[in-house]
């Protein structure tokens, strides 16, 4: 399917720069999350395939919004294969670092999207950072349309509850 | 009140956060695993020559139509399904046996005969077949005694014909670039066989001698009336 996906010439040029270039650290991030080299493995694998169908959306295939796009779905791939063999309890690549960042200083509405549960935390980014739409996110994300929209809207739903608890809206 | 757009510039600054909280991509070393490699570089293969890769997808899906639309034809066709399985061999415990489902109509205005025969032969027996489904059967006598048996049967009707008892020594043989099979007798006393099936005319060929030698030089030289 991805196949087709990769039409022209400059799309092609574009992915196989992204695979250089980030293969590495998506293998870095899935690594961390399931702790075994062939899942991470795997999980990079299903990532590009991801990344291929939307390749005609990234513009520039090194830079930081190209980035953080990759890292947020080869996350994605990783925690749904740690899910898929049935364990549990899994944390996301930035949870760690996110949990030492000082409570003391003022919060801001990043902050809080920062705080989300990684599930919500991806549609945040996917939908507001890259501007992904919700048959988009369905199809990167493997679920049904409908359950992004309503994924979508729990995460907003939390986001409010978290950006209340901090005072800032 | 939280906006969409006050939603998209503090999902930028996330994003911008957690990047900041990655190692630099060029600093990630790892050393992939040849089957990672191999699938990854199947994807940018196929990425390079997607026309080729549509190609092929295309004639893989025309192949698929092709199978099942012939598998379905030989479901309901029995007159398909006896020209691709024609004459079969079989195993049984304690014996091999040829049979043939039968009932193509084939034209059998052709006769099979040997044309080269060891030395002293005579036919003695001639059954122009036997059971009303078509063939001939000859039997050829040496004043010794010594026999040699020619029989040809097209696959025109139900029939199965035993034949070697499955402990004797079977053995793949080629006749005039046919695949062959060649039962040897475990004694002198016993003939060996051999048998051949040509599906170009559907018929299923028969010799049996002592001399193997003699078998194999009789069946390439089958000749048609």
């Amino acid at each position: 399917m991805y196949l087709s996906m990769i039409e022209s010439p400059e799309d092609r040029s574009k992915f196989e720069r992204i695979y250089l270039h980030y293969r590495g650290l998506m293998y870095h991030v899935a690594y961390q999350i399931l702790n075994n080299e062939a899942d991470a493995e795997d999980a990079v694998h299903s990532a590009f395939m991801k990344i291929a169908e939307r390749i005609e959306k990234i513009d520039e295939p090194v830079c930081p919004k190209t980035q953080s796009y990759i890292v947020t779905i080869v996350e994605n791939k990783a925690i749904d294969m740690y899910r898929s063999n049935r364990r549990r309890g899994t944390s996301g690549y930035f949870d760690e670092a996110i949990g030492q960042m000082s409570e003391d200083e003022p919060l801001g509405l990043d902050d809080c999207i920062l705080r989300l549960p990684h599930r919500y935390r991806e549609i945040i980014i996917l939908k507001y950072a890259h501007g992904l739409t919700n048959r988009e996110l369905a199809k990167q994300l493997g679920i049904t349309e409908a359950n992004a929209i309503k994924l979508d809207q729990r995460a907003k739903n939390k986001l409010r509850k978290l950006c209340k608890e901090a005072g800032i809206l | 009140m939280m906006t969409e757009d006050m939603l998209t510039k503090a999902a930028r600054s996330a994003a911008q956060k957690m990047n900041a909280m990655l190692p630099d991509p060029t600093a990630c070393d790892h050393v992939f695993s040849s089957k990672f490699e191999r699938r990854m570089k199947r994807l940018l293969s196929r990425a390079n020559h997607p026309v080729r890769h549509r190609i092929l997808r295309c004639a893989a899906c025309i192949m698929l139509v092709l199978l099942v639309g012939f598998a379905s034809v030989l479901t309901v066709n029995a007159e398909v399904r006896d020209q691709v399985f024609a004459w079969m061999r079989k195993q049984y415990e304690t014996y091999y046996a040829y049979i043939s489902d039968g009932e193509i109509s084939l034209n059998l205005s052709s006769r099979f005969y040997p044309d080269w025969l060891p030395e002293g032969f005579e036919l003695a027996v001639y059954d122009d077949n036997t059971t009303g489904k078509g063939g001939e059967h000859y039997t050829y006598f040496r004043a010794d005694g010594e026999q040699i048996q020619f029989a040809w049967y097209p696959d025109t009707s139900f029939r199965k014909k035993y034949i070697a008892n499955a402990e004797w020594e079977y053995r793949e043989v080629r006749v005039n670039g046919l695949a062959a099979d060649l039962y040897i007798a475990p004694t002198q006393e016993e003939r060996s066989m051999l048998y051949w099936y040509d599906d170009n005319t559907g018929i299923l060929f028969f010799i049996s001698a002592r001399d193997q030698e003699a078998l194999l030089k009789i069946a390439e030289n089958i000749m048609k009336k």
